[in-house]
């Protein structure tokens, strides 16, 4: 059982933009979502756990060591995919995944066998010998989730993982993290929240630098219930208290709009209440921590 | 007025864009210690214009005629170094397909871009004028500034060379094959091949050089009837008499002007022809420099076409077992290194590497062909932008900057390898070998510092063709590593290899703390 710890982190880049601001989590086995909008503080957290950047302050543990100090404990057994990456173009996949392979020690004399297998998973085996710059966006973000299973690694790193990939890719992404998320830690940045509304365990909810929420999917929709309805509006009445509401989804039709509103005072638009989406509970934190 | 203000608009966001980075602060820096190089203190051992043995009282009119020649002989090399890929900076910051959508016309574009690099220029050299002034005051030898005659000959014989070459940069930057280090390469031999002309009364002499040379040799003829003629623009380690006299300046005639403003109008011209060429950021360009390029272009097509997402195969469940490799890591820098030049490189490559058997002077060229080589150790992720993926590998942070720094010095002795076979075989020379290895861990260490340092590969190309130019080709032999010169002793040795270890430890120490 893997236990990753951590403990009043806080973050502050040079132009004083406080990114982190004591953030504390305990994650186990299983994948936790972490969303928030663009500039949470996301990708902060992920860089720290990730150990390619260091915290001003705080701790981080992995099943006890703390991996700020020892950051090669953490590095043996890590796959990350940044947000934004890039590939050495001339390369071909093999290459690629065997330079990398070097880099996080794995003997390269051995590991032939499993880039071709991993090649084979990720769907580029038949383009395994082709230079990477003949691949599209979508090749390319499969090239990268190659890279971060190349260790078999017990915890795992995606920062917007679903950049790029088609619909049917990412749903064939989510398969793959829920069928190998069993003994291994998976942290999932995105801000696309059906990304993760069925595969994550636990969600993590991030604001202005700050953790707004850590539960349960459930526990989120619990929160919620009974503040989720669908309202009939005018175009004029709907753009007239646009400020008020908080729209998860709206339609455009010839009689107005049939909006999908969150919040406490939406009985007042005598709505048809709907069961609520982790999508509703994700906008209806947001936006009432808007504020902080 | 619509157009001149679109022009200034493009030249001004580009030259704020390109005098905020490190580099244009470096490069300020060392023109500002040039400026007071080119003035030297009597009796120093660097001199510049000595007519054999006669030079100039230090008054406004000697001082920015000679800082004005030898800035436009210096800047005509090192200027073009510095404002080049000026387009290419736009299709590396991914803004070329918002120009290419955007109403803009080549020629607008272009020549905004060129505007952008005379101003860059202009930039330093103003710095070279206030320098020269401050100079004029501390030798104290003429302490009364005059504006004209000081600053005249920066305008007439200066800046028409900066305007031929940010044109010049313009014209290499629109065709592929030049905006690479073969262009680089190309116009270093272009710049050497010039300096043939600066002697000479002739059209060709884009540097202005024989107008200040036979005015002042007029001048000291009929001052001196007994004057050699003897002419020496910058002079290391001179030993000749100090015979001062008051220089009065150049007579500007309108011949002189109009020959000068020739290379205005040549310039754009050259601009004219450069948006013809310059293909708008658009991909079919590649097909003119790189075949592997255009490979590439066909099988993208092919696999987009082919590829269908797929049900994925089982999880990989080998076994992993670790045991880091740093010797396939040094042979993955070496790829890193090698691969992605243009065929035409490779060819230039191939014929220059078998020419330097032969005739050892073609080393030279050999590896000043090599700065794409050189240029990209320490920098490969940067360009591919993969520090993001590579920073949390265990082996990424040491190992591999040793690696990539290893991969050079193992080029480096590869491109030299057949001059070291016929040295060692035919010649019986074996003291080449070492001196083969120094350059090899020297011009290594200096391209990972500099690489490192600045981000991108411009400071290490200026001070690589600086250095081959002072020392195997000028055979300046503090310079001439290479041993041309045959001046080493054990103590030269001892300070290459100081230098490199300084160079590699401030490497580290970059790499220590680098943060994205």
């Amino acid at each position: 059982m893997l236990q990753l710890t951590i403990k009043n982190i806080n973050k502050t880049y040079n132009n004083n933009i406080h990114a982190l601001k004591n953030i504390s989590l305990d994650i186990t086995t299983g994948i936790l979502g972490l969303l928030g909008p663009n500039g949470a503080g996301k990708s902060t957290l992920l860089k720290i756990i990730s150990t390619i950047m260091k915290p001003d302050s705080g701790e981080l543990y992995l099943n006890g060591v703390n991996i700020v100090k020892k950051p090669n404990k953490m590095r043996e057994i890590l796959g990350y995919l940044p947000q934004d990456f890039g590939v050495y173009r001339n390369l071909n996949a093999v290459e690629f995944l065997n330079y990398i392979a070097s880099l996080k020690g794995i003997d390269t004399a051995r590991s032939k066998n499993r880039i071709l297998k991993l090649l084979e998973y990720v769907n580029l085996y038949e383009y395994r010998n082709r230079p990477l710059s003949s691949y599209s966006g979508g090749m390319l973000q499969r090239i990268g989730i190659a890279q971060a299973f190349l260790n078999d690694p017990k915890v795992l790193i995606f920062d917007e993982p679903t950049v790029g990939l088609d619909p049917e890719e990412r749903v064939n992404f989510r398969n793959m993290l829920a069928n190998i998320s069993t003994e291994r830690i998976i942290i999932l940045s995105t801000h696309i929240v059906s990304d993760i509304e069925a595969v994550a365990n636990k969600i993590a909810i991030m604001n202005n630098g700050l953790l707004i929420r850590y539960s349960t999917p459930e526990e989120l929709l619990s929160e919620i219930s009974g503040k989720v309805c669908e309202i009939n509006i005018s175009s004029e009445e709907f753009f007239r208290n646009k400020n008020d509401l908080i729209v998860s989804n709206s339609i455009q039709r010839t009689d107005g709009i049939l909006a999908r509103v969150v919040g406490n005072n939406t009985t007042r638009y005598k709505g048809r209440p709907v069961s609520p989406k982790l999508e509703d509970a994700y906008l209806y934190l947001i936006k009432s921590n808007f504020g902080d | 007025m619509k157009k001149i203000w679109l022009f200034y608009n493009i030249a001004v966001a580009d030259l704020k864009e390109r005098t905020r980075r490190k580099s244009f602060l470096i490069i300020l820096v060392l023109t500002a210690c040039m400026g007071i190089l080119f003035i030297p203190e009597r009796g120093s051992k660097f001199e510049i214009m000595d007519f054999d043995g006669y030079k100039g009282v230090y008054n406004s009119a000697w001082i920015g005629t000679g800082v004005a020649l030898v800035t436009s002989i210096f800047l005509s090399l090192i200027g073009f170094y510095l404002v080049k890929n000026a387009v290419t900076q736009d299709e590396r910051a991914g803004i070329g397909e918002i120009i290419a959508s955007s109403p803009i016309t080549r020629f607008k574009y272009c020549f905004g871009k060129f505007l952008s690099n005379v101003m860059m220029l202009i930039f330093i050299m103003c710095v070279l004028i206030f320098i020269s002034g401050l100079l004029q005051l501390i030798r104290n030898e003429d302490p009364n500034i005059k504006i004209g005659e000081l600053i005249l000959p920066f305008l007439f014989i200066t800046l028409p060379t900066l305007i031929i070459v940010s044109a010049i940069a313009i014209f290499f930057d629109c065709i592929d094959l030049l905006k690479t280090g073969i262009g680089s390469a190309l116009y270093f031999f272009i710049w050497i091949f010039q300096l043939f002309f600066m002697s000479k009364k002739t059209f060709f002499d884009i540097m202005g050089g024989s107008i200040v040379i036979s005015a002042i040799k007029n001048d000291i003829s009929l001052l001196y009837p007994e004057y050699s003629g003897t002419v020496t623009i910058i002079d290391i380690g001179s030993t000749r008499a100090n015979n001062l006299f008051i220089w009065h300046g150049i007579n500007w005639t309108w011949s002189i002007l109009l020959s000068r403003f020739l290379w205005v109008i040549i310039a754009v011209i050259i601009i004219f022809l450069s948006s013809n060429l310059f293909d708008r950021f658009s991909d079919k360009s590649s097909k003119l420099i790189s075949i592997f390029d255009e490979e590439h272009e066909s099988e993208k097509k092919i696999i987009m076409k082919k590829y269908k997402t797929a049900e994925m195969a089982p999880f990989p469940s080998e076994l992993v077992t670790y045991k880091f490799r740093f010797f396939y890591l040094i042979l993955c820098e070496i790829k890193l290194i090698l691969y992605g030049h243009s065929i035409i490189w490779y060819i230039g490559f191939l014929c220059l590497f078998l020419l330097s058997v032969y005739d050892a002077h073609l080393l030279s060229f050999l590896y000043l062909w090599t700065i794409p080589l050189w240029a990209t150790i320490g920098l490969a992720e940067v360009k591919n932008n993969t520090t993001s993926i590579l920073m949390h590998t265990r082996y990424y942070k040491y190992h591999q900057l040793f690696a990539a720094y290893l991969g050079g010095v193992v080029l480096y002795i590869f491109v030299g390898f057949g001059y070291l076979i016929k040295s060692i075989v035919i010649m019986r020379n074996y003291v080449v070998i070492l001196y083969v290895f120094i350059g090899a861990i020297l011009i290594s260490s200096i391209s990972l510092l500099l690489n490192l340092w600045i981000k991108n590969s411009k400071v290490f190309e200026l001070v690589y063709i600086i250095i081959w130019y002072l020392g195997p080709i000028q055979k300046v032999y503090p310079f001439d590593f290479i041993y041309f010169t045959g001046n080493h002793g054990v103590n030269n040795i001892l300070v290459y290899i100081l230098l490199t270890i300084i160079f590699l430890i401030f490497s580290f120490i970059l790499r220590k703390n680098h943060k994205i």
